[in-house]
């Protein structure tokens, strides 16, 4: 195996939570509120279903091949044509996670550096995650443990603080529009939540992999309700303004004014979702450069961090040409995207691996379904 | 970095890539130095005779040097500017010009509408605030006459005009109104929203003046001290206020602070009629008796919380049947009945402030406990 390091059950399902949640701050309340109005706290639910899915495909999948990502097991099931297979992957998470690196600009460039050329801001960002994932994984998560604790703190003071602009009535009349709008705004967050595929690269790392599944279905309802809880501060603060505003978890926290001398907590909402975005980005550049390694073979996966990154970030420079098309691709065309690369795909992998009977060979490589326990 | 120690070569690169990050890092393209900035405390935006908009700024010398260029002279702690054009950020960029330091809105706390522009429709002021995030949504906002006069006037003991509305808009029982609730208010469901009215009194001061309705963008009324109660009142948001009040058979007057209410909001369908009552709770304390009265009985006392409560009446019924006359739902009746009967909001919605409010019928009950009589005169 390539990736040398161990990561605990735990820690995957940290590394997924954060990385899921972190992209409430972007414009997908927006998405969500836009069509489920008033509800628009329940469209985590079905999203997460979506999620569930992805996350159980990479599960089974992982049963039947441990030790290995999709990138290996793709070949062993499909022969020649999993040696192409994989390429979709890997295009496809570079440009998702350019996508991720472009809204994290896009925020920081409309919303407080306004002259800071954009490449610059999406520079900086990989640059960081290319050396963080040069780390390895354990690296990257205990990165995540040290920086969810920070986070965690933060964001529960403000949460706290924002309170007194609480009308919780906003949420009524409930089911106003039926299930259909809940689904339909569904499809933002669904597209975040499929990436729970994304496991298929952590799971061959985690130490007690019969309790895997546990932690990934509590990483997943984890990041349900802290949507959840997300979308409901928004509504309570915003009312009906909520599908306004591109980045309304943002608009929501400014707004905080305890007794009129604790004011423009804004910033922290920043440096709070710098963290998150940064695991974020540093998750799926993690898999991109492990990917990339396996696909071709190599010896060792670092040395591909940097120009992987340096890729990245002229994808993300025209990925869309701007944040109006931006949120016009996530409200659902994204969904259909990542649902048919990690949803679709890995459907039919398990259904061929279960038709022709394809497993991992016992012993192989050394790693095997019992020793790791 | 976990790679390993670095060899030779791995070194040179590490440097290498130090003094490459020179080039990034010595650009810091958005510092904003206290010098280099005018820092906007308020904006005032109004339209002119002939449909132009003009802009007002306010801006905050912290220095308080003596201001030795352009615009409007009023002192030495704040300087205004104005200027007109199409649309706002134009007017703002003539300012800008004027301003010769770059304009700083992230400390902007207050907005006043000029009444032409209030009467005119402020959607444009509304977009251009909601769609800068630079703006401070949580400013509070005034109408007034005229917005450059507002500023204009420092009162006494404060250093900025914008200081001294900023306090206004906090006094007890006046509900600050941001622009965040404007906005939120003027799109809701009942389409309608009030706004304090500030004018000036006198050549150092300035004062509240009861608030100015909107119907959706448009100021279409404007209630004094009075009425801006009882509306208050019925919007369940904190308010104080003072009632007189004679009593039969006796002289002179009694008056009463009202320290806390509560509103409760009680919409029914009646067929297809919408009826709303509004049950209101106030506890009180007896501040004046003029009357010769004794406290002591509570007979007395009996009839003076009558006698409250049927004024209070007055004042509520004579506010709703204003605002039904201006056809602005400034109450939130609309939310009300959003939530309680979402079916046949859907059919009401349309013409909700054109025929469904201003036909509604409204029952008003209002219950007063004089909770502390001051002495009992005896």
């Amino acid at each position: 195996m390539i990736e040398k390091g161990r990561i605990s059950g735990g820690q995957m399902a940290l590394l997924l939570f954060v990385s899921t949640i972190g992209i409430t701050v972007a414009t997908i309340p927006y998405l969500a509120a836009k069509w489920a109005k008033q509800d628009m706290w329940m469209t985590p639910v079905p999203a997460a279903a979506s999620g569930l899915v992805a996350f159980f495909l990479a599960y089974f999948l992982h049963r039947r091949f441990p030790g290995e990502t999709v990138i290996q097991y793709c070949p062993r099931i499909l022969g020649w044509l999993g040696k192409v297979i994989p390429l979709v992957f890997l295009l496809t998470y570079i440009h998702a996670n350019s996508f991720v690196l472009r809204i994290y600009a896009d925020f920081v460039n409309g919303v407080f550096l306004q002259k800071t050329p954009q490449v610059v801001v999406m520079g900086g960002m990989a640059l960081l995650c290319a050396a963080a994932v040069r780390g390895g994984l354990e690296t990257v998560a205990r990165t995540a443990q040290f920086l969810a604790l920070l986070t965690a703190g933060i964001l529960g003071v403000v949460t706290f603080l924002s309170m007194p602009e609480w009308e919780m009535s906003n949420m009524l009349p409930i089911l106003e529009h039926g299930f259909r709008s809940v689904a339909r705004g569904a499809a933002a967050p669904a597209s975040w939540f499929n990436d729970f595929f994304i496991a298929t690269f952590l799971l061959p790392h985690v130490r007690k992999r019969d309790k895997a599944a546990r932690w990934g279905v509590v990483g997943l309802v984890g990041s349900m309700l802290m949507l959840m809880l997300f979308h409901l501060i928004i509504l309570f603060i915003l009312g009906n303004q909520a599908d306004r505003f591109l980045f309304p978890l943002f608009e929501a926290f400014r707004l905080i004014n305890l007794a009129g001398f604790l004011e423009h907590v804004d910033a922290f909402l920043l440096a709070i979702w710098l963290f998150i975005i940064f695991i974020k980005i540093t998750l799926m550049h993690y898999a991109v450069v492990l990917g990339t390694a396996q696909w071709l073979g190599l010896a060792d996966y670092k040395p591909l961090s940097l120009p992987i990154a340096l890729l990245l970030v002229a994808v993300g420079g025209w990925t869309v040409p701007t944040l109006t098309d931006l949120n016009q691709f996530f409200d659902g065309e994204s969904f259909v995207y990542s649902s048919l690369v990690q949803i679709a795909i890995p459907l039919s992998l398990l259904a061929v691996a279960v038709i022709r009977r394809v497993k991992r060979p016992r012993g192989e490589d050394g790693t095997s379904w019992e020793r790791d326990r | 970095m976990g790679a390993g120690p670095l060899k030779g070569g791995g070194k040179r690169a590490l440097c290498l890539l130090w003094v490459a990050s020179l080039l990034i890092l010595s650009g810091c393209w958005d510092r904003k130095e206290l010098n280099e900035i005018a820092l906007i405390r308020a904006i005032g935006i109004d339209r002119t005779e002939d449909g132009q908009v003009e802009v007002t700024l306010l801006q905050a010398i912290p220095q308080r040097a003596e201001d030795a260029g352009g615009g409007e002279k009023t002192g030495g702690t704040q300087r205004v500017l104005s200027a007109r054009s199409i649309n706002i950020p134009e007017a703002k960029a003539k300012l800008q010009q004027k301003l010769g330091r770059e304009i700083f809105t992230g400390h902007q706390e207050v907005v006043v509408f000029g009444e032409r522009m209030a009467r005119t429709g402020i959607r444009e002021a509304l977009d251009y605030m909601a769609r800068q995030p630079q703006v401070r949504l949580d400013a509070v906002v005034f109408v007034s006459d005229s917005p450059k006069e507002i500023f204009t006037t420092i009162p006494l003991a404060e250093i900025t005009a914008s200081e001294s509305l900023y306090k206004l808009a906090r006094v007890k029982g006046y509900t600050e109104i941001t622009v965040m609730r404007v906005l939120r208010e003027v799109t809701g469901d009942a389409k309608s929203t009030v706004i304090p009215v500030v004018k000036k009194t006198g050549k150092k001061s300035l004062s509240l003046d009861g608030v100015a309705v909107f119907r959706g963008e448009r100021m279409v009324d404007h209630l004094d001290r009075k009425s801006k109660e009882g509306l208050m009142w019925i919007r369940n948001e904190y308010t104080t206020g003072t009632v007189n009040t004679r009593i039969k058979g006796e002289k002179g007057y009694v008056a009463m602070k009202v320290d806390r209410t509560k509103t409760e909001l009680i919409p029914k369908m009646k067929g297809k009629k919408p009826h709303m009552t509004i049950r209101m709770t106030s506890e009180n304390v007896l501040t004046y008796n003029g009357t010769d009265m004794d406290l002591y009985f509570p007979s007395n006392m009996d009839r003076i919380t009558r006698e409250m409560e049927k004024q209070l009446r007055h004042r509520l019924r004579w506010t709703v049947e204003r605002l039904q006359k201006d056809r602005a739902d400034a109450f939130g009746f609309a939310e009300v009945f959003h939530r309680k009967y979402p079916k046949e909001w859907a059919r009401m919605k349309k013409d909700w402030n054109q025929r469904v409010f201003p036909r509604m019928d409204v029952d008003v009950q209002v219950f007063v406990k004089i909770r502390w009589p001051g002495m009992t005169d005896s």
